[in-house]
């Protein structure tokens, strides 16, 4: 699976920096979303794709066992990522609506000319 | 120090709960917010005794000790009696304000922003930290600053408000050079022990640029020649904080500085020649134009420059005689400047006007402005008794007995003496007697028992210290006085009473000369109004200048590297990504794996080909639907691969959120035009290399990220931790909420953030909005 | 309105049913799979399932209060469990437990608890008032 994640997140990489590239409002903000799946992966992928155990500590047991479950920590860090890209995307979106409105285009372009 | 305890909790609950007293006392709340500063007040002189007999009061908590930074406070006699005048004086003026304040806009903004100035004054006098003096120093510039501009309707109030923020605030920051600097040479950052270093500190081959940045700090703020004129400019400032601020207290925190300073940097010669040759210059100049003004404000914030130019130089001049004078007179003119703005603001107040030549005879409306009016300009004068007639024998006996500058001050004392007197003739002949003239339409009445008070009772304390000079130089401008230069033992004895001595017959030719000045005033305005033309060349020409040329510098950056077009920054900040990080990996050698390909399951094939399918379809995207399924399928996709590699938390979270996306999507995407196709073929196709070029090395990322393993991963700590110490068992929730507590405080705090944005955004526009939204929706 | 039947009555079943849910993922966040965030996305979730269903309006109603003042409360929750280790002389978020029987029941309570009931309802608020304030446009 490493090789086909390393594919993948190139790929989320580029779509997102296409997107983001292109003049359609509407595109810009559908590539923030991507990119940021594409980062999330990314941290993940760093703690290595292995099949183990989720990193919750068993009924009896006192501490995890590392060499049977995943790393903890990326997945701490993604979790909020997650939140945070939420967040920013509903922020992304309202000013999408809003140059739609006052600038009355979809095209960024226009919009420098719009003041 | 615990004592000072209570009183700064009652000061910040006060402060705190400021608009209430407005709302609910209207002009009486000045009476109860005077109530911090006084308990203050009260604390200071309880431990006086105590701190005048030569004890200390210290108290330190370590802050970033690692660079010697501490919030640490030093009370020695010196910083005592500073703070006690800022403590009385602010007392005072806030009662005041509350008379003064009665026909005014932003009277709680003005109480709040007063009572934090008071604080940081009382901080930066009292600080034993230069880091943490400086901290208060430029929270006293930005109150100022704040306090200026409250009238900011007034785009002459802005303007002055900005000049005087980007003056001292400047200077603060040169100083903050200075610090760095000096706390390097010495090895710590204390001033009370800085103090015992001053020996290795002015042999030291950096001695000459940390002196140089703490005259520009001290300079700017204590508005000397050439940095002086920001101080008449703030006089837009309500009356109150022209008083206690650009007179009584900030502008002292430079000369303050200067006095700390004079032990560790002193008595060299870069020393005496700058701050001799500036403050003499701002003194003779800014006595000068004081004789010129007509606004009573601007005639007294000239002869404050005047008067702080007097006392920079004594500090210049270095010798103990010239120390003592420079002390004395401080306090003597904190006394009665402050006063005679206030006396200012009543008459004010009362005739309506603040223009000398439009107001006579009120003498008899405003019996009590008149008499305090006089014990003012008595002191403004240097008449005996009052305490400024001894400051300036002092000074002249100083000069004097300096051989280096004897030839030289004394004649521009006296010349400033006699402009002086000159003005407090006319600050209290004019307004108050002759013929009845006031303002168009003003209702001339007597100020309130809150608006006389306080300069009552500061230019009889003025008077009566002077007459009491004797017990006050025992028992406080002693211990001051070695605790200024570090020394100890030394006995100083004051009289009113000189005898005929050479400075008690400069004195009187100053006095000579001074009525002579008021009584051919009219002949000296006629002569000014020839040649005032020159000065438009003032120092204050450079700032515009400067301030034009920063203007000129952004404007035209702008130009040049802005735009416009928002994937041209796109594209700059890609390709400055990619340089960066492939110039790193060149330089560093980073061993790139050889690439093989591993075999899969076909379900993982299977989600591959979801992501990358839902990615290919939204850049092919060209109806709205098609968007948001695209969006969908990569949101979904990535979920499952959580899903399949053991993150049950970060699944769970992730289907919900491309849940809630999808929704939020489609209730946008309803009101947004259909896709069209934007952009040339080449532009796309340089976007798509671009693009492809930048997946590429985030892939080479991620493969080296699996294979290279840089450091031991940390995630041990929690493993092992978490249930025994944190109490939990979801390894990642526990460090969510505990080991990386901050973090997801931040993180809530940015969901809160963005979603007050979007209902900010968004909410205010319904109604206007919405009809439009139909129409082309 | 006949075509929205189904969904109303769904909704009307399945929204108590989401937001209990919720409540148990957010308590059990500590040792299991949830906590604050997707306890808090899945309390969302039903209250926009009765939006669509219904309307804004009384989706607002369901919640009784303005988002901005539940992320509000939020806020001043995690802030509170942030600040409380201070006055037992700890650094701030540091985790506090206490241990007691009830009615025979063990119970373990920590500030970490309230941190995450704090988050909870940060993210219940922050997601509606940025749907309420999209739907109402």
């Amino acid at each position: 699976m490493e090789s086909l994640i390393v594919i993948v997140v190139g790929v989320l990489y580029m779509t997102g920096i296409y997107l983001l590239l292109n003049r359609s409002i509407l595109k810009i903000v559908l590539g923030i979303s991507i990119i940021s799946q594409g980062v999330n992966l990314m941290i993940f992928a760093s703690a290595g794709m292995a099949r183990f155990n989720s990193p919750i500590i068993g009924a009896n047991e006192k501490v995890l066992d590392l060499a049977n479950a995943v790393d903890p920590l990326p997945q701490a860090l993604i979790l909020t990522a997650i939140v945070i890209s939420f967040g920013f995307l509903a922020y992304a979106i309202a000013l999408l609506i809003k140059v739609r409105n006052t600038a009355d285009t979809d095209d960024v372009d226009e919009v420098r000319f719009a003041e | 120090m615990t004592d000072f305890l209570l009183p700064t909790i009652v000061f910040t609950v006060l402060t705190a709960f400021a608009p209430f007293f407005v709302a609910r006392l209207k002009d009486r709340a000045g009476w109860i917010l005077a109530i911090g500063p006084a308990l203050f007040l009260a604390v200071l002189l309880k431990s006086a005794p105590g701190v005048l007999s030569g004890g200390k009061l210290t108290s330190s908590v370590s802050w970033i000790s690692e660079v010697g930074i501490n919030f640490s406070f030093y009370v020695d006699s010196f910083g005592l009696t500073f703070a006690s005048l800022v403590c009385l004086i602010g007392a005072f003026i806030i009662i005041y304000s509350g008379g003064y304040n009665s026909h005014y806009h932003y009277t709680t903004r003005f109480y709040v922003l007063m009572l934090a100035f008071m604080a940081s004054m009382v901080g930066v006098v009292l600080s034993d930290n230069l880091i943490l003096l400086f901290v208060f120093w430029e929270l006293t510039s930005i109150t100022s600053y704040l306090l200026i501009g409250i009238n900011h309707e007034e785009e002459a109030n802005v303007k002055a408000a900005l000049q005087a923020l980007v003056v001292t605030a400047g200077g603060g920051l040169v100083m903050l050079m200075g610090i760095v600097m000096l706390g390097n040479i010495a090895g710590t950052l204390e001033l009370s022990e800085l103090i015992a270093r001053g020996e290795v500190i002015r042999q030291h081959p950096l001695y000459f640029w940390t002196v140089i940045c703490f005259f520009v700090g001290c300079l700017t703020k204590s508005a000397q020649f050439p940095f002086h004129f920001w101080l008449p400019n703030a006089m837009a400032a309500p009356t109150p904080a022209s008083a206690f601020i650009h007179s009584a207290t900030m502008v002292k925190a430079g000369v303050f500085l200067l006095f700390r300073l004079t032990p560790v940097l002193g008595g060299t010669e870069i020393w005496f020649r700058v701050l001799t040759s500036a403050g003499a210059i701002t003194m003779v100049l800014g006595a000068l134009f004081s004789l010129l003004r007509h606004d009573m404000k601007q005639v007294l914030a000239y002869t404050t420059i005047s008067a702080l130019g007097t006392i920079t130089m004594l500090i210049g001049v270095g010798t103990e005689a010239s120390i003592v004078a420079a002390f004395v007179f401080m306090v003597a003119h904190a006394f009665y400047k402050g006063s005679l703005f206030l006396i200012t603001g009543m008459v004010d107040h009362g005739a309506g006007t603040r223009d000398l030549r439009q107001m006579g005879g009120l003498r008899k409306l405003m019996p009590i402005t008149c008499t305090v009016a006089f014990l003012g300009v008595l002191s403004l004068g240097g008449m005996m008794p009052t305490l400024s007639f001894l400051s300036k024998e002092l000074m002249l006996e100083a000069a004097l007995h300096n051989h280096a500058v004897e030839k030289i001050l004394p004649p521009a004392i006296v010349f400033t003496g006699a402009a002086f007197l000159a003005v407090a003739i006319r600050l209290f002949v004019v307004p108050f007697f002759g013929p009845l003239k006031h303002a168009e339409g003003a209702h001339v009445h007597e100020a309130p028992l809150s608006m006389w008070i306080g300069p009552g009772i500061l230019t009889a304390l003025g008077v009566f210290l002077g007459i009491t000079c004797a017990g006050f130089g025992k028992e406080v401008i002693t211990p001051v006085y070695n605790d200024i230069l570090h020394g100890h033992g030394h006995e100083l004895h004051f009289h009113v009473w000189h005898g005929v001595t050479k400075s008690f017959l400069l004195s009187l030719t100053a006095y000579a000369v001074g009525v002579a000045l008021f009584f051919m005033r009219r002949r000296i305005f006629a002569a000014f109004e020839k040649v005032e033309g020159i000065t438009k060349f003032g120092p204050e020409k450079g700032y515009d200048l400067f301030m034009g040329s920063i203007y000129k510098v952004a404007s035209f950056q702008t130009r040049i590297i802005q735009t416009g077009y928002l994937r041209h920054y796109m594209m700059v900040t890609v390709l400055f990504a990619l340089l960066m990080i492939g110039f790193a990996m060149l330089r560093e050698h980073t061993p790139i794996p050889a690439f093989e390909w591993e075999m899969s399951y076909l379900h993982e094939y299977g989600i591959a080909l979801m992501i990358v399918g839902g990615c290919v379809l939204a850049i092919l995207a060209n109806r709205k639907l098609m968007a948001i399924v695209a969006l969908t399928m990569v949101g979904f996709g990535v979920g499952v691969v959580y899903v399949y590699f053991s993150a049950p938390d970060l699944a769970m979270t992730q289907v919900l959120v491309e849940t809630l996306a999808t929704v939020m999507f489609a209730l946008v995407l309803a009101f947004m035009p259909p896709f069209r196709p934007l952009g040339t073929k080449r532009q796309r196709a340089l976007n798509l290399t671009v693009a492809a070029a930048f997946g590429t090395l985030m892939s080479v990322l991620t493969w080296i990220s699996f294979k290279l393993q840089a450091s031991e991963s940390i995630s041990s700590f929690f493993a092992e931790t978490s249930y025994l110490k944190a109490h939990g068992k979801n390894v990642v929730n526990v460090i969510l909420v505990d080991y990386r507590g901050w973090d997801t405080f931040g993180e809530i705090l940015v969901i809160s953030i963005a979603s007050i944005g979007v209902v900010t955004l968004l909410a205010h526009s319904v109604r206007t909005k919405k009809g439009a939204e139909v129409a082309d929706g | 309105m006949g075509e929205l039947l189904i969904l109303r009555f769904g909704a009307r079943i399945l929204v108590p049913l989401f937001l209990v849910y919720s409540l148990y993922i957010m308590l059990r966040g500590h040792n299991d799979a949830g906590g604050g965030f997707s306890g808090g996305l899945i309390a969302a979730t039903a209250l926009i399932l009765y939006g669509l269903a219904y309307d804004v309006r009384s989706m607002k109603n369901l919640l009784k209060v303005h988002p901005v003042r539940v992320f509000g409360f939020g806020l001043l929750m995690a802030s509170s469990a942030a600040v409380m280790p201070l006055f037992v002389g700890s650094t701030a978020l540091t985790g506090m437990w206490i241990d007691f029987e009830f009615l025979h029941t063990h119970i373990h309570l920590g500030t970490p608890m309230l941190f995450d009931l704090g988050v909870f309802h940060c993210v219940v608020g922050g997601v509606m008032a940025i749907i309420v304030t999209l739907k109402e446009y």
